[in-house]
């Protein structure tokens, strides 16, 4: 009889199964701390600066919702207009004419801003003409042909003239933000998102915009500035307020009241929407008091 | 997350302690899991095979079979101090009848001493969950009730005692009791689990003994 072997156990490795502990521990915390549904949850609207006096359309275009150029286009707006003043300059100082004072005033404003300059040229067009016809008759003997050039020659740079005062209206249009057009110097007016045709931008990001506007509160009524609350709005077809409730509140007394003071102060919108508008609004402490 | 993130150097401490409690508990769980449900099995199906061959020099042959099963240790270390005995009696003269009562004594012991191995072996580690299950919560706690007073004494400097200023604090504080308990219920849960398994296995191994002793004293009886 021999001895009854007995071979060794292998019971499994700590070191391992604190490993695959560790793991699982991760694996709740990604789940539980909303990493992975992170982007959906935190999905917000981006705070639009809009023009509150331009209205809301159905189907905004695709632009910008601010409408006006950036502000590196404006930049480089501004000294290309007094080159495109400048340019009657040289023209409007007919050699034969010596005696006249506004092309020499005309020559002297490019230096001052655009609009200002640009009815200058226009003056100078009837002051010229007359001119021309006072000089016909202290000339003695004047072929028809040369006459006939002159005239031609005045022609094509007020025809040139009234060409650049177009193109230099339409510019300082798009420096002061009425261009809704879109062939501006910026972006169009319109949305990021936008795949409609008309100039302007959505209901809701006009009514964001009209929120901040008109939320007000002090900073002494509020102990954090990590606040945010999430409320949906409610309105009928015709503009009216139909309701509005807190989905997340921001746990601020203050804060919550201040935004529903906010929301009823729009209780009719200053337009129709044509259907009933219902969206959550996400109002950011640290946004609004940007 | 921002709960943890604003909370105290205290209570981040704490939440330390409880999640380093936790990790280890989980991996004793998993450790555990395996050597006692192999135990189990291997216990069941040595049994089987050891009632169904009746002969041990035969049984002893197959032991390898049952890597895990505690009353397979405790039929070898049965078996070796059998045959150990019976080597020294075959050299001398014919055994008495207290020499043969000696013989099985000496099983016996070897019997209770592979049980208390096994038995050790079967519970080593689980008296950490049981501290786990037993302290877990009363750390959170800790971290809580401090949590709760850097909260007042914030409360006292600003002055203002609305639900707003406190509520903020005393969640970041509640945080601690939340992981104290997540830590210690897995653990108390699994330890009652698991001493329960022991007591099952222990009880099977004593019943084995029993058997065990019962047949090296027919055998000694007859030679």
């Amino acid at each position: 009889m021999t001895t009854p072997s007995f071979p060794p156990r292998n019971e499994p490795n700590l070191f391992w199964l604190l490993a695959i502990s560790l793991a699982l521990h991760m694996l709740v915390f990604v789940l539980f701390s909303g990493v992975l549904s992170g982007g959906k949850q935190h999905e917000r609207r981006p705070v639009y600066y809009v023009d509150l006096t331009k209205m809301p359309v159905l189907n905004p275009q695709a632009g910008r919702p601010d409408g006006g150029p950036a502000p590196k286009a404006k930049a480089a707006a501004k000294p290309t207009a007094p080159a495109q003043v400048s340019q009657p300059t040289p023209q409007p100082a007919p050699e034969p004419k010596p005696s006249e004072s506004k092309p020499t005033q005309v020559a002297s404003k490019p230096t001052t801003p655009q609009p200002t300059a640009t009815p200058q040229p226009t003056s100078t067009k009837p002051g010229l003409k007359p001119a021309k016809q006072d000089a016909k008759p202290s000339d003695s003997a004047p072929s028809g042909y040369q006459s006939v050039q002159e005239k031609m020659a005045a022609m094509r740079q007020s025809q040139q003239r009234a060409q650049e005062l177009a193109a230099l209206k339409g510019k300082i249009a798009a420096l002061s933000g009425d261009d809704t057009s879109g062939s501006g110097s910026g972006a169009p007016l319109g949305m990021p998102d936008g795949t409609g045709d008309e100039i302007g931008v959505d209901q809701q990001t006009w009514l964001q915009a009209f929120y901040k506007e008109n939320w007000s509160l002090s900073k002494y009524q509020v102990t954090r500035r990590d606040l945010q609350a999430t409320v949906q709005v409610t309105y009928s077809a015709d503009g009216t307020l139909t309701n509005y409730r807190f989905i997340d509140s921001s746990g601020d007394a203050a804060f919550d009241d201040s935004l529903k003071k906010t929301i009823l102060k729009t209780k009719t919108l200053p337009f129709k929407p044509g259907r009933t508008l219902q969206f959550d609004v996400v109002f950011n402490l640290k946004d609004l008091m940007d | 997350m921002e709960l943890i993130a604003d909370a105290g150097l205290v209570v981040k401490l704490v939440l330390l302690i409880l999640i380093g409690f936790s990790l280890l508990s989980w991996a004793i769980i998993f450790l555990k899991f395996r050597v006692i449900y192999g135990a189990i099995g291997d216990s069941q199906r040595f049994q089987q095979f050891f009632w169904n061959k009746r002969r041990l020099d035969a049984i002893s042959k197959s032991l390898k079979d049952f890597p895990h099963a505690p009353t397979a240790v405790l039929f070898r270390d049965g078996y070796q101090e059998l045959m150990r005995n019976q080597r020294e009696t075959t050299s001398e003269e014919p055994a008495l009848f207290s020499a043969e009562l000696g013989q099985a004594d000496n099983v016996a012991r070897a019997l209770r001493r592979a049980t208390n191995q096994e038995t050790q072996r079967l519970e080593r580690y689980l008296p950490f969950l049981a501290t786990t299950g037993s302290t877990a919560p009363f750390i959170g706690l800790f971290g809580t009730v401090w949590g709760i007073m850097d909260s007042f004494i914030g409360i006292g400097k600003t002055g203002s005692a609305s639900l707003a200023v406190v509520a903020p604090g005393i969640s970041e504080a509640l945080v601690a009791t939340a992981i104290g308990l997540v830590a210690a219920i897995p653990a108390v849960v699994a330890y009652n689990h698991f001493v329960s398994k022991v007591n099952v296995l222990t009880g099977d191994m004593d019943s084995f003994c029993q058997e065990f002793l019962n047949i090296v004293g027919r055998m000694l009886r007859r030679s």
